[in-house]
């Protein structure tokens, strides 16, 4: 009798399943077109850049040739190298402070514009725009080139939301430790770098922060829940799903921007030409660019409040 | 008496717990708002002020943001140098047709992530973070090799190609975003469309896609900025024709040496301040058709992002 209801509540989801199957081959339909092109321009691209990175690579009259030799380029990285050991280990830590740094503000921002006050659509307008500029080069020169050189004279050097010098003086003045004034200074020469940043994040956050119902907050608001509450129990689940996509995002936009230590090192080595370095470096980065997300994934998995399931 | 004097205490109550706190957050936002918007607007502000300067603006410590005199001198040089109605036309041939083809390919992929079980779904997913994560320049020289061997390269159907097959620039990321937008949609509305007897395709066509419109229209402009600022890729997968982007990384030497040839006549030693402030006119003009743009759409823009779909 026992065997025979589990044998029937067994049955049921099976059923279920034949549905599944059915739709499955859409599924592949609608995967079709991303497995050719992942193959093609990422798959293979990947597999012989893994190959050039156990190799040695001989620069022919026609294209190049590559000889094996195993282990060396990752050896070469973790024995010889002076540079690239403190490299990475920087990089990584730096990582973690901008990404929360970021995720704040980025959820901060959103909430204000959530909001309705005067002159919202001119503030919205103002605060996508890094969005525009940031991930071109015009930013790079600009940083680089222009304002960092001091284009006018030494003193009335405009870099001046680069660094913060006359506050640096101010807190060793009070006799901060230099330590904390150190910490301190790395922050606040960085709030640029980071608001510029953040305009992605804050344009997906703002999206999923206006898709809340509002019917959710005046439920809240005729039980009396304060605005603190209403973040914790409303907002912040809500908008769980996107702040994962935000972190992600945002690890993975540091890790692969051009100006950090390990990118740099990379594009060095790929302009002098040495290909099989800079494809172990590529291989060795993405190598922990993977483990540092899937962490971040594990840990905030539990946070995550999927509204479907 | 009691009640007298409550309604007499009231008033002045009223104003300190409703009305403070409220005029306090208020200015408090505006104080916030007013620097955060200075900083992101300092590049642009800084660019367009450095571009009219002259020399001599540049020397004199008056002069910090409104030069002392309007001229355009800097704009001139700037689009000479850049050629910058070709490099422009290069853009948009590569621009638009990429762009198009990248965001109907993305949600047609991210639908797939997002709704069906296939075999190996989570394989695939693990695969699409990957190459999201991993930088372009270290696969950089077998793409190269793999594009050449089809004949694509230096072409802009390479580009077109990428696009279509969702592998795009960042096309991987976008497909993210979407399969995360699509499994926060409920499943209910799809599921009567089954039973009506719709099939995947046209459900996801007439029943999935007018809830996501903000989505749709977020990718789309994250796809035109990105294939608008590209240097990395077009950079090196092309040879002439080159876009605004990459004309750009060109301008500052080619102005080294053009104003080193000149230098011996008028300049001296004020070269350095002359090419910075063309620099500057060279960025302002290359940024201006995108934020041009950017203001056209703006209110479509943050009106699609306001717009609720029917989560919830």
């Amino acid at each position: 009798m026992a065997a025979s209801t589990e044998q029937k509540t067994k049955n049921k989801p099976k059923r279920l399943r034949s549905l599944e199957k059915q739709q499955r081959s859409w599924g592949w339909l609608f995967l079709s077109p991303w497995l050719v092109g992942i193959t093609l321009f990422f798959v293979l691209p990947m597999f012989q850049s893994v190959l050039y990175s156990f190799s040695k690579i001989l620069i022919t009259d026609n294209g190049f040739e590559l000889e094996s030799v195993g282990f060396k380029n990752y050896l070469y990285f973790f024995t010889e190298s002076t540079t690239f050991g403190p490299y990475l280990t920087e990089t990584i830590w730096q990582i973690i402070p901008s990404v929360l740094m970021i995720l704040a503000f980025s959820t901060v921002i959103a909430l204000v514009l959530k909001s309705n006050f005067f002159g919202r659509s001119l503030a919205r307008a103002v605060f996508f725009f890094p969005v525009i500029i940031a991930s071109g080069v015009v930013i790079t020169i600009l940083k680089d080139q222009v304002m960092m050189s001091g284009s006018s004279v030494s003193d009335m050097s405009p870099s001046y939301l680069f660094q913060a010098p006359d506050l640096v003086n101010t807190f060793s003045q009070l006799g901060i430790p230099d330590q904390l004034l150190s910490s301190i200074t790395t922050i606040l020469n960085q709030i640029f770098d980071l608001t510029w940043k953040s305009g992605v994040q804050i344009l997906l956050l703002l999206a999923a922060v206006n898709n809340i119902p509002g019917s959710f907050y005046e439920v809240a608001d005729m039980e009396g829940a304060t605005a603190w509450e209403k973040f914790w129990k409303i907002t912040f689940p809500t908008i769980s799903p996107t702040m994962l996509v935000v972190i992600t995002y945002t690890i993975i936009d540091s890790f692969t921007d051009y100006g950090n230590l390990i990118m740099q090192m990379l594009q060095d080595y790929y302009r002098n030409n040495n290909y099989a370095y800079s494809a172990t470096i590529g291989v060795i980065y993405f190598v922990c660019i993977l483990l540092v997300i899937g962490l971040v994934n594990l840990i905030c998995r539990k946070f995550i409040f999927y509204a479907s399931e | 008496m009691t009640a007298k004097q409550n309604t007499q205490n009231s008033l002045p109550q009223t104003i300190f717990r409703r009305k403070l706190p409220k005029l306090l957050l208020s200015l408090f936002r505006s104080v916030f708002l007013l620097g955060v918007g200075f900083v992101m607007l300092y590049p642009v502000l800084f660019m367009t002020s450095e571009s009219f300067k002259t020399v001599s603006d540049t020397f004199d410590p008056t002069v910090i943001w409104i030069p002392s005199s309007f001229q355009l001198y800097n704009f001139k040089m700037a689009f000479d140098l850049m050629n910058y109605g070709q490099a422009l036309i290069n853009t948009v041939t590569i621009l638009i047709p990429s762009v198009i083809l990248q965001v109907a390919s993305c949600l047609f992929i991210s639908y797939g992530f997002a709704r069906f079980k296939v075999r190996g779904i989570n394989f695939f997913f693990g695969l699409l973070i990957f190459s999201i994560i991993v930088p372009v320049q270290s696969y950089m020289i077998p793409l190269y090799v793999n594009l050449q061997s089809m004949h694509l390269l230096n072409t802009s159907w390479q580009f077109y190609l990428q696009a279509l097959l969702g592998t795009g620039i960042r096309s991987g990321l976008y497909i993210f975003i979407l399969r995360q937008f699509f499994k926060n949609l409920p499943k209910e509305l799809e599921e009567a469309a089954y039973i009506d007897g719709c099939n995947p395709f046209f459900t996801f066509l007439y029943v999935t896609m007018p809830n996501v419109k903000p989505a749709i229209l977020t990718i789309t402009v994250f796809s035109v900025v990105w294939y608008y600022n590209d240097y990395v890729l077009s950079g090196m997968l092309l040879n002439d024709h080159f876009p605004l982007s990459v004309t750009l990384t060109g301008v500052s030497t080619a102005l080294n040496n053009q104003l080193q040839n000149m230098a011996g006549q008028t300049l001296g030693a004020d070269i350095k301040l002359l090419s910075d402030a063309i620099l500057a006119a060279a960025c302002l003009i290359v940024v201006l058709p995108l934020i041009s743009l950017y203001l056209v759409v703006q209110r479509y823009f943050t009106e699609g992002v306001e717009r609720t779909g029917i989560v919830g």
